[in-house]
């Protein structure tokens, strides 16, 4: 099922509205094309849009290559990354667009994965493309 | 190095693990240790892409480090497995597998358990 219809803003606020550590929430297609995104207010940003743009597109070619084993390993759920200032979560929507999550480094990040692949199932099985 | 051993000793932290690899940078295989009676669920070419892109990443990944700091690991699951990898200083990198039973949280924090205080690193 596509996310194409969906309100990403609702999407983002519901993501941003998961954890007050995140930080930083994206939703962007597979050619990346961004249909979301946002950071929390006050939050400085670490990186510069350029830099950003290739972390996207980074997430974007992983997710590519992780696919392309899904026929053995089964389908990606979801990626955590740990950085020593930050962790980064990312996890496919659907087939074609992705849901990028940036949160500080002390956040427990085992609750967020939870409610967001909770969010992304309320997503899929919602008629309106939204929970 | 003694990557024999630091990997004989990732696969006794946990029975869940399956598998565990050792590379360079270019993806290219060291050492290796498979739990005996585990069929990997890739086939040789598909590991060796696997872990090609899984390098390729890494070195990627270390360009932000200025502004996000080191990276610390990479934890990746599907329906059917978990697959960690992680830096071993800036020439290699470990990659780890095991099954969806297994609890993660534990084998990550014994294996950089196992990294932060290894007697045997010298790389």
């Amino acid at each position: 099922m596509s996310v194409i219809t969906t309100d990403y803003k609702l999407l983002y606020e519901k993501v941003m509205s998961l954890d007050p550590k995140i930080r930083f929430a994206t939703i962007f297609d597979m050619s990346g094309e961004v249909m979301f995104s946002g950071h929390r207010d006050g939050v400085e940003n670490l990186l510069t849009p350029e830099e950003s743009q290739k972390s996207m597109q980074l997430a974007i070619n992983a997710w590519k290559s992780r696919n392309e084993v899904s026929g053995k390993i089964g389908k990606g759920k979801y990626a955590l990354v740990e950085y020593e200032k930050l962790k980064r979560i990312t996890m496919p929507l659907d087939s074609d667009h992705i849901l990028y999550i940036t949160t500080d480094v002390e956040a427990d990040h085992a609750p967020i994965i939870y409610k967001a692949l909770r969010l992304k199932q309320d997503l899929l099985h919602s008629p309106s493309g939204m929970p | 190095m003694d990557f024999e051993k630091l990997l004989d000793e990732i696969m006794n932290t946990d029975k869940h693990i399956r598998y565990a690899t050792v590379c360079d940078m270019e993806g290219k295989e060291v050492q290796t240790r498979i739990r005996d009676g585990v069929t990997p669920l890739l086939n040789e070419d598909e590991t060796k892409e696997t872990l090609h892109y899984a390098a390729s990443a890494w070195k990627s990944r270390n360009k932000f480090a200025p502004k996000i700091g080191k990276g610390k690991y990479v934890l990746a699951v599907y329906e059917n497995l978990r697959r960690l990898t992680l830096p071993l200083g800036t020439d290699h990198m470990l990659l780890v597998t095991w099954g969806i039973d297994g609890g993660q949280v534990d084998i990550i924090e014994r294996i950089q358990n196992i990294l932060s205080g290894d007697y045997t690193r010298n790389w």
